[in-house]
């Protein structure tokens, strides 16, 4: 459960390492030894993808907290309702879960693009798989519904990316701007 | 259409403050395939947070407002989801454009992930086969998914950290940055 919820985290310390001086997080409190649990794992967590990406410097990361009320943080309040429209949005929006996705594994064979990324200063391509989305789907992307409003915060969306595991355990990036799914190599 | 904000200004780094929130259905137990969990993290520069305070306010008067007028209930100290979930769609949406506006005016950037019980397993069975060199789920995959979710249950409730999946985890994230810079 603490990598589950991780993750986040994770995701965003990747965001933040080369663009940001440094950087908090602030969860929504569930209460007691759970939340000393969570924020030790996000300490650990985090504190490992910088070593990776900031080598020796890995002192972006300052704290973290559980001990205020969302109802006195209005950036937890936003999460709260964001949180809830992105769920809304799959629920609505099987299809993005759906498409391309099934029992053949996404590998070198398999995948149709390289992408390179640097890790510690070094060069490292990646294979992986994109599928162009149909024209339904890229309509359901950019109109906000009585199901979900998401549509309307898409420029907002860091590198205008949703992240999801597929219907069949695929790690997927619905890419927002390219209109593309991004399947990870499993 | 036009291109993600870029949530970053030029000049110096700024410091950051990410708010994170998840929210799950039917998903710990691990028994319900489509029982889901959800995370977002909102991210703000904290040089933004006076700007983000005052938006705010008025953003929550008229939540409250709504509230009251739409739902005949108590305005409530803060937003909220459900309630949120519960105004007519064009009080949704005018709401919805507000925030917007905020995340927009504030160079706000916002991080989703949404996985369901199903995926969440079969994600481990398919590392396991590509391990072995495997190119496919085999045929009897819901074996192998019914032991795994039985598994992946028992690891959560003894809250066990897996370093391998851990890794993983990182790995996986990196492409989040990395997938467009």
């Amino acid at each position: 459960m603490s990598r589950l919820l991780s993750l986040p985290t994770i995701a965003a310390t990747n965001h933040l390492a080369r663009r940001a001086l440094s950087f908090s997080i602030t969860l929504d409190p569930r209460g007691g030894l759970e939340d000393e649990h969570l924020a030790a794992a996000i300490r650990i967590y985090t504190s490992t993808v910088l070593e990776k990406i900031q080598r020796e410097k890995a002192d972006k990361f300052k704290s973290v907290r559980y001990d205020l009320r969302s109802e006195t943080v209005p950036g937890l309040q936003i999460a709260d309702i964001l949180a809830g429209e992105v769920r809304n949005w799959f629920l609505a929006n099987a299809g993005f879960l759906d498409l391309n996705s099934g029992t053949t594994l996404v590998t070198n064979d398999t995948a149709n693009n390289t992408h390179q990324m640097q890790i510690t200063g070094n060069v490292i391509s990646k294979p992986e798989r994109h599928t162009r989305l149909p024209s339904g789907l890229v309509r359901k992307m950019n109109r906000a519904t009585e199901s979900s409003t998401l549509a309307f915060f898409r420029q907002q969306l860091a590198n205008g990316l949703l992240s999801c595991v597929a219907r069949w355990g695929e790690y997927r990036h619905i890419d927002f701007e390219r209109r593309i799914i991004i399947d990870s190599p499993d | 259409m036009a291109g993600p904000q870029d949530h970053f200004a030029p000049g110096n780094p700024e410091h950051y403050d990410l708010y994170v929130d998840e929210s799950f259905y039917r998903f710990w137990g691990l028994d319900d395939p489509n029982g889901n969990f959800c995370y977002l993290i909102y991210g703000l520069p904290t040089s933004q947070i006076s700007t983000l305070t005052v938006s705010h306010a008025e953003l929550l008067r008229t939540f409250q407002n709504l509230v009251v007028t739409k739902l005949r209930e108590p305005a409530p100290p803060e937003l909220k989801s459900g309630l949120f979930r519960r105004f007519p769609f064009a009080e949704r949406r005018r709401l919805a454009l507000q925030m917007r506006n905020i995340l927009h005016i504030t160079n706000s950037f916002v991080i989703g992930e949404f996985q369901e019980v199903r995926g969440f397993v079969l994600e481990s069975i398919r590392s396991d086969v590509a391990l072995t060199g495997g190119a496919e789920l085999p045929q009897n995959w819901q074996e192998l998914y019914d032991e795994r979710r039985d598994q992946l249950a028992k690891t959560v409730r003894e809250e066990q950290p897996d370093s391998r999946q851990s890794c993983r985890g990182c790995f996986l994230s990196l492409q989040l940055l990395q997938q467009i810079t």
